[in-house]
């Protein structure tokens, strides 16, 4: 008698937990709830404590049918936790708004000025051929300038480069080549390196700065031709133009190189086919470059019957105009974030 | 170099090239003469024509202009404003009508001039392309013009003018002899120079006046010619050699002078023709300057000789600077009746030398010192002598006289075969290199190896001396666009890295990721104010590393010293950037610092970077600066710095007194963290924070990348603590971190401060700080009781501080 009451009341409390369980609307409710019934003073746990009045053999046997509900319970509290987690992360995902379109400030990343990207690209690209970096101050004496590289004193080629001095003997460099003359007489040849820096001309317009920069490469080896010369440069255009860029070679003349040559490659901006920058001609001039001079070896001791070089030089503003179209030299030096931090 | 093709029909065929200069321009360009724009005459002057001023009146509105009407062809009258004085009614004029477009891309256009309405103008000479300048305004056209006429039909404008870039070395080619000379080795096309130039001499010369020569120094003079021409009439040249010289853009000056310029032109031979009247004496010296001897050229300017000089001289003065310009007291004037002609060879390096040291560059000078013919000289004189008989009545006496003790002769090269392809990287024929050198008149022979030669260029070719520059002759014949392009097999082992240009990438890198841009400025200064902020930087002990260095010839006063510092250009770069609307910037640049030094000049690497903001404070803006400090020191491994105050003797006034400060890293000044002084920024109107910071590169990145090496870390977890304490205002941050160090123990991991807090209740000149401790154990999870005991040890310690105050 007192079992079959038992038993209602576990099944009574058990079918009102389940509702409850079922009635629950936040993770909140449902642990209320599952505290009412199966915590320590819960309702379906303090029955247990009413078997006392039980006799001995049917004591285990309500005893187990409390424990097979509070699990069953147990296992439907899970359930309906992760059900209502679910519906509650729904919620809340639902209620999660973003705004993409208001993604805008790229501000606090900084540029590299055009001339660095420039440079840097242009020694990756002879770097790839096996040339090394070397530099050499702004201030150069006259005979590293000139004379070493056969300027005699007082030659008109003196004449093609309008020069800043500092005192009678020295002058702002006004190519990189005295790094040439650096190299060759500090490093033993075979040689291979790739020159940028600062150079100095008193030339002041839209197309000329007073203080540009040049890289120039120089290469000594046993056998070294004219066909050399153009594999080079002409590789090299194509890196940095792209890969359907041409070169022309046309015969000039400075003193350091014998023979000289004006380097000419096919416009990039109208791929030759002729444009305002390459005045309607499809041909942009971009550097000078050459067989090194004897004279030049000889004084940087080295015999020209046993080894040859050759030498190209580039304006590295002239390619960073060339490369992203910029008209006016003026602006490098004006350094104005709103250019820089195009590039 | 302008060359007219017309002119050149007088020693080769070019007729095709006068169709189509664009085929000649091309070959010309390839060959190493650089054709740098084609001007067809005809083309240049469509819609110029001949017109008649039929009316002309003050212009209303303005003194200087004139408003006249002009009939352009029957029937036709356009008004045209003109600017010039020069012209009447009934004058025939050049019109460039509406839509012409003049030399030098100068678009004609209708117009509103002060009011009035104009369709045209009235040409120049200058402005048709005739000459360098016109002095005398627009050209007047003789009465019998047909108006409507074409002014390239009426004036015989069909001629086709290069302009040619001649470099240094084709001294050969600066003139129309010398260019014919080139088209003809280049198109194989024979050269006409069997002029004939028939001289009546003078038979009663002998019975006049006579000079001698007495040729001192035939090493830097190696040939002089000299003749008289008596009876001579100076005065106006006729069209045809007003034309000539026109076309090429010389203006015409007299018979005489026009003579010499034509000669020069033609043939290469600078000439000069001095009055005979005035040299006294019966012989000419050519010599060397006496020092401190003076001397006054054709435009006055005068000159003391240092004595190296080679003159020409009389028995009393210098007449002449050998080659370079002739002397105010012999030129030829309209009074001159008897004309003294010279034609010589002087050597490039005399004549180079002369003109350097003065600074003087005349055709004359640029012609001898890049080399002229020495076997030319008498070809040249003969001619010469021609035209002053024929265009001034000269009559030529009958002795010319010549001094050329030893006639210029080249030496011989020597030249394989192989050398040539090497050099090249051809392969190449003997016929062919024979057939070059014979193609560019070379005296060429076998020499006793085989395939080599024996070469000796011809005299006019100063540019090729030695076996490299026979290299080139074949290459640029050949053409350069025939060589292959060939990659070089590199068997060589590399060179060592630049470590310099590597670490400075990375840091480049490093400073765009920290919100910087880059700038790179010239390294001398631009402004007045720049050379004003720079001597006052110099001040400050970090900056001053010598002495200025200037440049002695620059562009402009303001431009003329090396920088020392960058900060200068800094803070114009913030100016201009903000003027542009760039209310908040950062900037960084790597740059040289120029100093004269004992040893010489010192150039050292620095690295320099500023930040400006409208909106944030003087003191955020030079915190996050030192941030920017910390994050590079600390990627770098440089982990020992602090700021030291400057001291007061080396204050400036154009950096922050008290916000200016040395960065002392591992025991050396490495920079300067620095603000403007107030008084900069209100002088400049620039409201605005301004923070720099100026780091020597050199002392930056000694001993760097330095060498990395792994540390064991731990794994357990970090304890979190603050503290409060309060503080007087000028706490040393460095000795709290020190004592929490000590205190903390092995677990110290970092320290910072999270909150300050100022306000006159804690005191005046007091800060309450928030400090955020973090420790951790190496070894295990730290227990509560240790961290009780922590916690009290590290409060023991900064409690103490607070007694002290800081």
């Amino acid at each position: 008698m007192l079992t079959e009451k038992m038993n209602n009341l576990v099944e009574e409390n058990y079918l009102q937990a389940r509702s409850l369980f079922n009635e629950a609307k936040s993770p909140e409710d449902l642990y209320q709830a599952k505290v009412e019934f199966l915590g320590k003073q819960g309702k379906l746990t303090s029955l247990m404590k009413q078997l006392s009045g039980l006799s001995k053999e049917e004591r285990p046997l309500v005893g187990r049918v409390i424990n097979e509900k509070k699990q069953v319970l147990l296992d439907f509290y899970e359930e309906r936790l992760v059900s209502l987690e679910s519906e509650k992360l729904n919620e809340t995902l639902s209620k999660t708004k973003f705004n993409f379109s208001l993604l805008k400030d790229a501000e606090s990343y900084g540029q590299k000025h055009p001339i660095t990207l420039v440079i840097d690209e242009m020694v990756d690209i002879l770097s790839r051929l096996g040339f090394s970096v070397r530099t050499g101050p702004h201030i150069e004496s006259d005979d590293y300038n000139f004379t070493f590289l056969n300027f005699p004193k007082g030659h008109p080629a003196r004449d093609m480069q309008d020069t800043f001095y500092v005192d009678s003997d020295h002058v702002l460099r006004t190519h990189t080549s005295p790094i040439q003359i650096r190299t060759m007489l500090s490093e033993k040849p075979p040689l291979r390196v790739i020159a940028p820096g600062s150079v100095f001309r008193s030339d002041s317009d839209i197309s000329h700065s007073p203080n540009f920069h040049q890289v120039e490469g120089l290469y000594v080896d046993k056998s070294v031709s004219m066909s050399h010369l153009k594999g080079i440069v002409g590789y090299f255009v194509k890196e940095l133009f792209g890969s359907k860029t041409k070169t022309r070679f046309r015969p000039s003349f400075f003193p350091f190189t014998e023979p000289s040559a004006e380097v000419d490659c096919t416009c990039p901006l109208c791929s030759g086919k002729g444009c305002r920058v390459c005045s309607n001609s499809g041909w942009i001039e971009i550097g000078g470059c050459g067989l090194v001079h004897p004279n030049v070896l000889k004084s940087c001791k080295i015999d020209p019957d046993e080894f040859q070089g050759l030498a190209f030089g580039f304006g590295a503003e002239r390619m960073a105009m060339i490369k992203y179209g910029i008209s006016d030299i003026r602006l490098f030096n004006e350094n104005l974030i709103s250019f820089v931090e195009q590039f | 170099m302008k060359i007219s093709l017309k002119w050149l029909e007088k020693y080769i065929e070019v007729k095709d090239f006068i169709k189509n200069p664009a085929l000649l321009a091309e070959a010309l360009t390839d060959a190493g003469l650089e054709v740098e724009s084609i001007l067809k005459q005809s083309d240049a002057l469509q819609d110029v024509v001949v017109g008649k001023i039929e009316k002309l009146i003050q212009h209303p509105d303005a003194d200087r202009l004139t408003c006249c009407d002009v009939s352009v062809s029957d029937g036709e009258t356009v008004k045209i404003v003109c600017g010039a004085k020069n012209h009447k009614e009934g004058d025939k004029v050049c019109v460039a009508l509406v839509g012409a477009v003049l030399p030098g891309d100068f678009k004609i256009k209708k117009s509103k001039i002060r009011g009035q309405e104009s369709f045209g103008m009235l040409c120049s000479k200058k402005e048709l392309g005739f000459a360098e300048e016109s002095k005398d305004g627009i050209l007047i056209l003789p009465k019998d013009a047909r108006v409507g006429q074409e002014i390239s039909e009426y004036l015989a404008k069909d001629d086709v003018v290069l302009e040619i870039n001649v470099t240094p070395n084709r001294a050969d080619c600066l003139s129309h002899l010398g260019l014919a000379r080139e088209i003809g080795v280049l198109f194989k096309r024979p050269l006409h120079t069997n002029h004939e130039y028939a001289i009546n001499t003078y038979k009663k010369s002998s019975e006049l006046r006579s000079i001698k020569i007495s040729l001192d120094d035939s090493e830097q003079c190696p040939r002089y010619m000299g003749c008289m021409v008596y009876n001579v009439k100076v005065g106006p040249s006729p069209q045809w050699l007003k034309d000539k010289l026109e076309t090429l853009g010389l203006s015409s000056i007299n018979n005489v002078v026009d003579i010499t310029n034509y000669i020069m032109m033609d043939t290469g031979q600078p000439l000069h023709a001095f009055d005979a009247d005035q040299i006294k004496g019966e012989s000419l010296f050519i010599r060397r300057a006496v020092k401190g001897e003076s001397f006054k050229s054709l435009d006055a300017s005068e000159y003391k000789l240092k004595g190296e000089e080679l003159v020409i001289a009389d028995k009393s003065e210098v007449l002449a600077l050998a080659g370079v310009v002739g002397g105010q007291n012999s030129g030829v004037s309209e009074k001159t009746t008897s004309v003294f002609l010279e034609a010589a060879y002087f050597t490039p390096e005399t004549v180079r030398k002369t003109a350097r040291s003065f600074g003087i560059d005349t055709d004359s000078a640029h012609r001898f010192s890049r080399g002229v013919d020495p076997s030319g000289t008498d070809k040249a004189m003969k001619q010469a002598l021609f035209l002053l008989q024929d265009l001034s009545s000269g009559e030529v006496s009958t002795k010319v006289y010549e001094e050329y003790p030893s006639p210029v002769s080249k030496k011989e090269i020597f030249v394989s075969l192989d050398f040539l392809e090497k050099k090249t990287g051809l392969s190449l024929e003997s016929k062919m290199i024979e057939s070059i050198f014979d193609q560019l008149g070379f005296q060429m022979s076998n020499s006793d190896k085989k395939n080599e030669w024996s070469v000796v260029p011809s005299l006019f070719r100063h540019d090729v001396s030695i076996k490299e520059d026979l290299a080139e002759e074949v290459a640029r014949l050949i053409g350069y666009n025939n060589i292959p392009e060939v990659l070089p097999a590199v068997v060589s082992p590399p060179q060592s890295k630049h470590g310099l240009y590597e670490n400075c990438r990375s840091l480049k890198t490093q400073c765009v990721g920290l919100g910087f841009s880059e700038v790179i400025h010239h390294n001398f200064y631009a402004t007045s104010d720049e050379k004003k902020w720079h001597s006052e930087i110099k001040k400050i002990e970090f900056f001053n590393r010598g002495g200025d260095v200037s440049i002695t010839n620059p562009l402009s006063l303001d431009s003329s010293l090396m920088r020392a510092s960058l900060i200068p250009q800094f803070v114009s770069n913030s100016l201009r950037n903000f003027r542009a609307g760039r209310f908040k910037g950062s900037i960084f640049e790597f740059g040289k610092s120029h100093s004269k030094v004992e040893e010489g000049f010192s150039e050292k690497n620095i690295l320099s970077f500023g930040s400006w903001d409208k909106e944030q404070t003087q003191d955020e803006i030079h915190t996050s600066l030192i941030s920017v400090v910390s994050k590079l020191f600390n990627l770098w491994g440089i982990k020992n710095f602090r700021f030291e105050p400057l001291d007061k003797n080396s204050e400036s006034n154009v950096l922050h007194p008290k916000l200016t400060a040395n960065i002392i890293a591992e025991g050396k000044t490495i920079g300067v963290l620095y603000a403007l002084h107030p008084a900069v920024l209100k002088n400049l109107k620039l409201s605005v924070s301004f923070s720099g910071l100026e780091l020597d590169l050199d002392l930056f990145l000694k001993g760097q990348p330095r060498p990395k090496k792994f540390k064991e870390f731990s794994r357990y977890p970090l304890v979190e603590r603050d503290f409060s304490i309060t503080l007087n205002e000028d706490f040393d941050y460095a000795s709290i971190e020190k004592q929490v160090k000590k205190d903390a123990k092995n677990y110290f991991k970092s320290l910072s401060v999270v909150e300050e807090y100022r306000d006159s209740k804690i005191g005046e000149n007091k800060v309450s700080l928030t400090l955020r401790g973090l420790f951790q154990a190496q070894d295990k999870t730290l227990g509560e009781e240790e961290v009780k005991v922590l916690h009290k040890n590290v409060l023991q310690g900064l409690r103490s501080f607070e007694e002290k105050g800081g």
